[in-house]
């Protein structure tokens, strides 16, 4: 009777580390294929980061039944969850909620899932906070329509939201600090 | 057949390494999957104060949940089982939970099962005896007191 590794707090300890990392270095890549025993990047990394007391928003069905039962998280509309997973490759078709004046920490964490990191594809060039000059990352799978919504969510700053991009086996952060570009080819 | 809502109650009056070693042949016949994410913890008693009728903790206790499924894979079929018991073990839940789940569906195994089940009946029912028996002792029979008092306004 066992339970898949991303249930447990000393996986979640460990993926909590790097998701830590993922945000103080936005922009950067962090495999933690290592720890989570075959499960995909964004369900370990929402496995950490959800419980009880949070709700969630699945606008593109990612989840079965069983995995919201595991996470315990209230269902909620996105532009009232505090977290939200998404399937990058969609269109964003909604306002996340991005905090207010006296609580902006309280603006969602959007978790989208991409296709590769740091492979191949389009060219994001980040700056800002934790980011020494710039930093390109590459990535497939994300419509480009969730870089120009992330630009209009972020433009009231402090309030706004961030970003946990993800693959089967990697993650990187965009905190709403950093400012992105997509490089011309 | 003891009803299913004491089955928890009864089983936890049997000692672990005895229920452990039940489990563990079920586990050997039948795969078992977590429906929810097995949990232990403290829970808080909260209590409402009678004067000004606000709310305040009481104390705390451990408490342990979990909600699995019994996959009989050489029949293909399924069977559910639960378990909320105040104990600091997961797992120990979990095996609880096994328990229930074979009662509920009589699969082979569940006999032993059913035979602890019994014994910890058993156990819980002397151990309310026993607490009834203290519970009279401690008894104030006021009937001594009024004939007492009957005695005082004779005179």
């Amino acid at each position: 009777m066992t339970i898949d590794a991303i249930w447990t707090p000393e996986t979640q300890q460990r993926v909590f580390h790097r998701l830590l990392n993922a945000m103080a270095r936005p922009a950067t890549l962090w495999d933690i294929s290592d720890i989570i025993g075959g499960e995909p990047s964004w369900k370990a990394a929402l496995a950490t980061l959800i419980d009880g007391s949070v709700n969630l928003s699945d606008p593109n069905n990612m989840l079965d039944d069983r995995s919201w039962k595991f996470f315990q998280a209230a269902a909620a509309s996105p532009d009232k969850a505090g977290y939200i997973v998404a399937d990058g490759t969609s269109q964003p078709k909604f306002e996340p909620f991005s905090g207010s004046l006296e609580s902006p920490e309280n603006g969602a964490t959007i978790i989208l899932c991409v296709s590769r990191l740091g492979e191949s594809g389009p060219c994001l060039t980040c700056s800002g906070p934790g980011i020494e000059d710039t930093y390109d990352l590459v990535l497939s799978g994300l419509s480009a329509q969730w870089i120009e919504k992330r630009g209009q969510w972020n433009k009231n700053f402090p309030l706004g939201v961030d970003f946990i991009l993800a693959d089967d086996r990697r993650i990187a952060a965009l905190p709403r600090t950093t400012r992105v570009k997509i490089k011309e080819a | 057949m003891i009803d299913r809502h004491l089955w928890v109650h009864a089983l936890s009056a049997i000692p672990e390494y005895d229920l452990k070693s039940a489990t563990d042949k079920a586990k050997s016949i039948y795969t078992v999957r977590h429906l929810t994410l097995p949990e232990e913890g403290l829970g808080l008693l909260k209590m409402k104060d009678g004067a000004l009728g606000e709310h305040y903790y009481l104390g705390e206790f451990p408490v342990a949940s979990a909600h699995i499924e019994l996959i009989d894979e050489k029949r293909n079929r399924t069977v559910e089982g639960g378990a909320h018991v105040m104990h600091d073990s997961a797992d120990y839940a979990a095996d609880l939970a096994v328990c229930d789940a074979l009662l509920t569906a009589r699969w082979p195994g569940w006999e032993d099962v059913a035979r602890l089940l019994e014994v910890g009946m058993q156990k819980r029912r002397e151990k309310e005896q026993r607490r009834k028996s203290m519970l009279a002792r401690t008894r104030v029979n006021f009937d001594l007191l009024s004939e007492v008092k009957e005695e005082h306004d004779d005179n």
